[in-house]
């Protein structure tokens, strides 16, 4: 056996564990007091099918409050993590997530531009979407030069996108009711799960579902894509189509995330270089690595907004204050180990 | 009347209103009093030409003033809630006073306020280098205002009175402040530390989000509530927190901001994350009025809180005083309509005994 496929045995054993203790420990997890053994009646009573006799307000608080909640978290880390994975993947380049392609500033303009003019959460989830990809489409656009997009003018060219739609939010902003309109842009914008609900699972499981079966069906012209694009193009593969089918993938899923949750950063960046380090840069091992990793670290994340305090912390500030110094760690050693040996 | 009497009595008036105008013109006494950034200000005579940025102020204005004729420029934000409420619709003009003069954060745009010309402009008197200091390198009297405390827009009141020269109508104002306030007492002194009603005012309450006050508001003190985001240590204006916080803190009454045009307490009735709520049990989740807690019309909030807090204890016929004092604060009583739309009437008709204190 290699060492690699070692360590990635290791890797899913150690999942296989900690998964389920996370999932419970969270659910257990919370500013209302729940006996654990209630909380385990409780779902076990759901999934068997038993009512049982437990304290309305504890079955609401888990099932209504909690469940989605961390089923929330774990759909938007895993999927901004294979987003991220993906992403480095086809541009050959550590240094891009979801936000420096323009994809989160396109939906979240779209999302604040909904709030400001109806109020309604199903125009936030609607524009969310549309400007994410519309974000993607001024990309393409821009980048295109001779039928085909040089990899540095595509990685510009989002930061040029990005760049103009995050004016266009200050804009909102700006001209938005300080009152009442404001503080819901300002709080939906730096992320939060708070208030999920069931309906929002479904907004958030489909295109998250959607977008990561498609990033793992081009698992391997990943890797060939990695290697190049002369190599690439040598072994047959489409360059310029799988690009865009990977990057249409990792809009319908930033999209998603940012329309249920607002801006969550630092996921896309920062945890497939950690699923890299432990499993290898194979895609076929490394995006189902970035989704675990992604999913445990925004539940956790999760946990501590909503337990730290009796007010809410925004998830943004969180992945950040946590991500920028361990993304600057890793940044020093996988450069002297890593990305180098190119 | 006849036009035999209108002229006798026109002469006297003439009289008294000349003699007046001499003595105004004799000035012995400029107006003088201290700001709330500590500044001293001084006026020769009463402002005719008042501009006013903080929002809440304008309505200040027409109550201790009687009429909008002296407020010429005004916030946008603060014209549009003019206009939502009763003072719109008693004072229609209020829509053609100049908004020009302010534009984001309550920066002053200088040049407007130049051509407007006016005698005082009030101005809020935190981050004065942009607020305040350019108005005042081209001679504008800027008068600045805090807030935070209870204290403070009292003596807001004084102040507007003084700048109006309407010293006698902020007295009154504020002597009604201090009765009501002392009634209340008379009745919530009694009541002990764990005995008084607990609650939480929520700024925003809806799918996206829940915001609750933080800081132990002076109209929460009054009528003796506990603010239970307060007790568990917030101390911000607004806070977010999540429906597992709201379960925790389970108070015995839930106030809806109705600055949130959203807000209703049908919604909470009917969230099933909330049915364990002894305040969705007992149906006591209400909109709040559409007055002012943190200004002159203060005592009509103490007494409509009051009420809610301990529905037993109070007994005050408060359609006939909001009328009441409405109409000497804006000139016109509001009628049936109006009280029931300033009281919530249909968003918390259904709520515990609401209609039996507060409706027609």
């Amino acid at each position: 056996m290699t060492r690699a496929l070692r360590g990635q045995r290791l890797f899913w054993m150690v999942v296989a564990v900690v998964m389920p203790l996370a999932v419970v420990g969270s659910l257990a997890a919370g500013r209302y007091q729940v006996p654990f053994l209630n909380v385990l009646g409780i779902l076990g009573g759901k999934m068997v099918g038993i009512g049982g006799a437990f304290p309305p307000t504890e079955v609401s608080v888990v099932e209504l409050v909690r469940l989605p909640r961390v089923l929330a978290a774990m759909l938007a880390g895993a999927g901004l993590a294979i987003a991220g994975a993906a992403l480095q993947g086809v541009f050959r380049n550590p240094l891009v997530g979801p936000q420096i392609i323009g994809v989160s500033s396109g939906a979240g303009f779209g999302g604040a531009l909904a709030i400001l003019l109806f109020g309604s959460a199903w125009a936030t989830v609607g524009f969310a979407f549309v400007f994410g990809l519309l974000a993607i489409l001024i990309v393409y656009l821009l980048s295109r030069m001779e039928s085909q997009a040089p990899i540095l003018l595509l990685v510009l060219a989002g930061v040029v996108t990005s760049a103009f739609f995050s004016a266009l939010i200050s804009l909102i902003k700006y001209v938005a009711d300080p009152d009442n309109k404001l503080p819901a842009i300002v709080y939906w914008l730096m992320g939060s799960l708070a208030s999920i609900g069931w309906v929002d699972i479904l907004v958030l499981a489909l295109p998250v579902t959607l977008g990561g079966l498609l990033i793992w069906g081009l698992r391997f012209r990943i890797n060939v894509l990695s290697f190049g694009d002369e190599d690439a193009r040598a072994l047959g593969v489409h360059v310029e189509r799988t690009r865009w089918l990977i990057l249409v993938a990792v809009a319908l899923i930033s999209a998603a995330v940012v329309a249920v949750g607002g801006i969550i950063g630092w996921i896309g960046l920062v945890i497939p270089h950690f699923a890299r380090a432990l499993v290898g840069p194979s895609h076929d091992a490394l995006l189902p690595a970035s989704a675990v990793l992604g999913a445990l670290y925004l539940l956790l994340i999760d946990d501590i907004a909503r337990t730290a305090t009796a007010a809410e912390i925004p998830l943004g500030i969180l992945t950040a204050l946590i991500g920028a110094p361990v993304f600057a760690f890793l940044l020093r050693r996988t450069y002297l180990t890593g990305w180098r040996r190119d | 009347m006849s036009v035999m009497s209108e002229s006798r009595t026109a002469l006297p008036c003439a009289v008294v209103l000349a003699m007046a105008g001499l003595t105004g013109v004799a000035g012995a006494d400029p107006i003088t009093f201290t700001d709330q950034r500590g500044k001293l200000i001084e006026l020769d005579a009463p402002a005719e030409r008042v501009i006013v940025l903080p929002k809440p102020i304008p309505s200040m204005l027409i109550a201790v003033d009687g009429g909008i004729d002296r407020l010429i420029g005004l916030h946008p934000a603060a014209q549009a809630v003019l206009m939502e409420g009763l003072p719109g619709k008693l004072y229609p003009g209020i829509a053609e006073i100049d908004t020009s003069i302010v534009g984001e954060g309550f920066i002053p745009n200088v040049e407007a306020m130049l051509v407007a010309e006016p005698d005082v402009v009030i101005q809020w008197a935190s981050r004065p280098e942009d607020r305040i200091d350019p108005m005042e390198r081209v001679g504008i009297t800027v008068v600045g205002f805090g807030y935070g405390s209870y204290e403070i827009e009292a003596e807001q009141i004084e102040i507007m009175g003084k700048i109006l020269g309407r010293e006698d109508r902020a007295a009154e104002l504020l002597e009604w402040h201090r009765a009501v306030r002392e009634n209340i007492d008379k009745v919530v002194s009694g009541i002990p530390e764990e005995d008084r009603t607990t609650m939480l005012f929520f700024d925003r309450f809806d799918s996206d989000e829940l915001a609750v006050f933080g800081r132990n508001e002076f109209f929460f003190q009054v009528p003796a509530m506990r603010n239970l985001a307060f007790e568990a240590g917030l101390d911000q204006g607004t806070v977010t927190i999540d429906a597992e916080q709201l379960l925790k803190w389970d108070p015995e009454v839930i106030l809806l901001n109705y600055y949130d045009p959203e807000a209703d307490p049908q919604k909470v009735y009917d969230d099933p994350r909330f049915t364990g709520l002894q305040a969705v049990q007992n149906r006591r989740v209400y909109k709040t009025p559409k007055l002012d807690p943190g200004s002159h019309e203060a005592p009509l909030v103490w007494s409509w809180l009051a009420t809610l807090a301990y529905p037993d204890a109070f007994d005050l016929d408060h359609r006939a005083e909001i009328a009441k004092q409405l109409e000497d604060m804006y000139g016109t009583a509001p009628d049936d309509g109006d009280l029931d739309s300033i009281l919530q009437l249909s968003a918390n008709g259904d709520s515990h005994r609401y209609g039996e204190h507060f409706g027609r």
